[in-house]
């Protein structure tokens, strides 16, 4: 079986969720079906710097957002990234802050 | 009842990618075996009553609450806790409380020159001098250290440690640390022996003991050692001495250990740990938003107390271990936390500074119930869904009447997610679905006059069995007819599959336990059907 992870930044939430949509058909029930085999995990507007807490677990400084959505996804017998998912590729050096258990992703990536 | 694919019921027989069906009337395995798919890891609960590690693409079959096992299966999930087994990590926030390995299994010791019988070995800042057998603080600066480099690498994080030493006279005002961070936080000690379990958050070549003036007196310490001991016997076939225990101080307050920032406001969570009674008996698990539950581990069931209106539920492990969950959507963003409790109700009372649980394996999920456990030792980690599915010889499937019955345990609130398909990829006429939609239980026909028929099942165990020929539909739970349908199509279907779409492969995994599956190329008679689904 082929996997590839992939890692993504969309601008926002929504733009993440047209993509998501255009990956899937809704049958005559009303039901969304995914069109193939993926694994899809939301990571959201991820932490880029941790918040900071006293000895009493009291908050001194907030954490620090990222503005984009987060997106890891594992893929199942596909060649490429979806079409236009490609643009929204980032291409760490590292596992990054999630991962799929038992997988590595630098193992997994997509060749460049 | 001669059934042409039996899967389950107490026999099973699995290898990466692959899960067989048996034969009952050869009492042997058939060579029909269906083919799975999970690209990751995952844990089951296994014969033992412990959590084992299941490597990528193989079947699981579990024992949780279940001597005869079922096959899981389960939609992906992330456990969203960092730091899953690490209870001494800076992920979690101790509060009037401390988090301890076992110290009957210390190590060699890694401090040198302990006892100060020589002004050597350690580094004085000012205000430290090594005189009389011991290491003497004058309390005239603040925040100085006395230091040294520690025996068999140091410390490592994630590893327990037992630090002694003893305050040979004054009040000592210390904390301790290793050259990367704090290991002790501080704290004052009166004259007297001391011994602290710790489990490190960081790593350090050096051991720092550092003064303090802003409270306590002068002060002599001596016999400091450092020792790296294990942690307790756990319900892990992976990490069999992974637990740690949660201790409460001597303080008047809450003894808790909590992941101060995990959850955002307005969202639905599932929190778990796997937990067993040590001198106390109860814990509570509680939210930024004040929903807890208390756990009773001496009984395993749930306490009368319960705040806000969260659902929850206690499952036994093996040796005394029960997994406590509890699921709540929050209206704030900030902890999960881990509270010692001294009775049902009771998480603030004075603590006896060695009393506690044992604790392992939390996690977080953005679900409405538990699945199955995910490790994590740094980062939010995902366990892929799963299916099965295989093409057998002609014959299995009934073409022109049959019937499927499946035998199921566990949640019901995956939409769309298949209970069990016959089908042909890509065919969007000829199938016949059990599946999960909006908690109702859907019956689809894509053959003839189609239909799509919903039924409201009762909550535990699930025993259905769909019956099919030309005009003579019958669908029955767990000993009673739901529907008949006098459809007068039967749609011919070559592959069966679980847990995954009949026409893309995808997957769409329910959360259940299959107890036992069975398919028949004849319409099982009424009262037959009847006989097959009473439990």
């Amino acid at each position: 079986m082929k996997l590839n992870i992939a890692k993504y930044a969309f601008n926002s939430r929504e733009q993440f969720q047209d993509k998501f949509d255009a990956l899937h058909t809704v049958d005559e029930e009303g039901n969304s079906i995914p069109n193939f085999k993926f694994g899809v995990v939301q990571l959201g507007n991820i932490q880029l710097e941790a918040p900071t807490f006293d000895e009493e677990g009291e908050e001194l400084t907030g954490e620090v957002l990222s503005v984009q959505w987060h997106v890891d996804v594992a893929w199942f017998e596909q060649e490429d990234h979806p079409y236009g998912w490609k643009s929204y590729n980032v291409n760490l050096s590292s596992e990054g802050m999630h991962g799929f258990a038992g997988l590595s992703y630098l193992q997994h990536k997509f060749d460049e | 009842m001669a059934n042409t694919l039996k899967f389950g019921n107490e026999n099973w027989a699995t290898k990466k990618d692959s899960i067989l069906a048996y034969n009952d009337e050869n009492a042997n395995f058939k060579p029909l075996p269906f083919v799975t798919s999970r690209a990751s890891t995952a844990t089951r609960v296994n014969k033992a009553g412990l959590l084992e590690t299941v490597a990528s693409g193989v079947p699981r079959v579990d024992y949780l609450d279940n001597s005869k096992g079922s096959y899981l299966l389960e939609p992906a999930s992330t456990n969203l806790i960092t730091q899953s087994e690490a209870f001494g990590n800076s992920y979690w926030t101790k509060s009037n409380a401390s988090i301890e390995g076992d110290a009957s299994t210390a190590g060699s010791e890694q401090v040198v020159n302990g006892d100060f019988a020589t002004d050597t070995g350690w580094t004085k800042q000012t205000g430290w001098t090594i005189s009389g057998g011991g290491a003497n603080y004058d309390f005239l600066s603040n925040v100085k250290y006395i230091r040294q480099t520690l025996l068999n690498g140091g410390i490592v994080s994630g590893n327990t440690y037992q630090i002694n030493f003893e305050i040979t006279s004054g009040t000592a005002y210390i904390s301790i640390n290793s050259n990367s961070g704090v290991l002790v936080s501080s704290n004052t000690y009166s004259v007297g022996s001391y011994s602290l379990s710790i489990n490190a958050s960081v790593s350090g070549s050096d051991l720092l003991i550092y003064g303090r003036n802003t409270q306590g007196t002068a002060f002599s310490i001596d016999n400091v050692s450092v020792k790296e001991v294990q942690g307790f016997a756990s319900p892990s076939a992976d990490t069999p001495l992974g637990a740690l225990k949660l201790v409460e101080d001597t303080s008047t307050s809450t003894h808790k250990n909590r992941a101060i920032n995990a959850l955002s406001s307005a969202t639905n969570y599932t929190m778990s740990v796997v937990a067993k009674k040590g001198e106390r008996n109860w814990l509570s698990l509680n939210d930024v938003s004040a929903s807890t539950v208390y756990f009773d581990l001496e009984n395993g069931v749930v306490g009368s107390t319960v705040i806000g209106t969260p659902t929850y539920g206690i499952e036994s492990l093996s040796d005394g271990w029960y997994r406590c969950w509890m699921n709540a959507t929050t209206s704030a963003s900030g902890h999960f936390g881990i509270y010692l409790a001294e009775s049902d109700g009771v998480s603030s009372y004075t603590g006896d500074g060695t009393s506690g649980v044992y604790i392992f394996g939390a996690q977080l999920e953005q679900k409405s119930y538990a699945t199955s456990y995910i490790k994590t030792s740094g980062s939010t980690v995902t366990r892929l869904a799963e299916s099965c599915s295989q093409t057998p010889p002609d014959g299995v499937i009934g073409q022109t009447e049959g019937t499927m019955f499946i035998d199921v345990t566990g949640e019901t609130q995956v939409d769309a997610a298949r209970y069990i398909t016959i089908g042909n990829i890509g065919d969007t006429t000829n199938r016949l679905i059990i599946y999960q939609y909006s908690n109702l239980i859907n019956v689809f026909s894509g053959a003839g006059a189609t239909f799509n028929i919903t039924y409201n099942p009762p909550s535990g165990r699930l025993k259905m069995a769909l019956a099919y020929s030309v005009g003579d539909y019958a669908f029955y739970v767990n000993g009673v007819q739901v529907f008949t349908n006098d459809n007068n199509a039967v749609p011919a279907c070559s592959e069966v599959s679980l847990g995954m779409n009949e026409i893309t492969s995808a997957i769409l995994a329910p959360s259940i336990g299959y107890n036992d599956v069975g398919l028949y190329n004849t319409r099982l008679s009424n009262t037959e059907l009847v006989t097959l689904t009473t439990i």
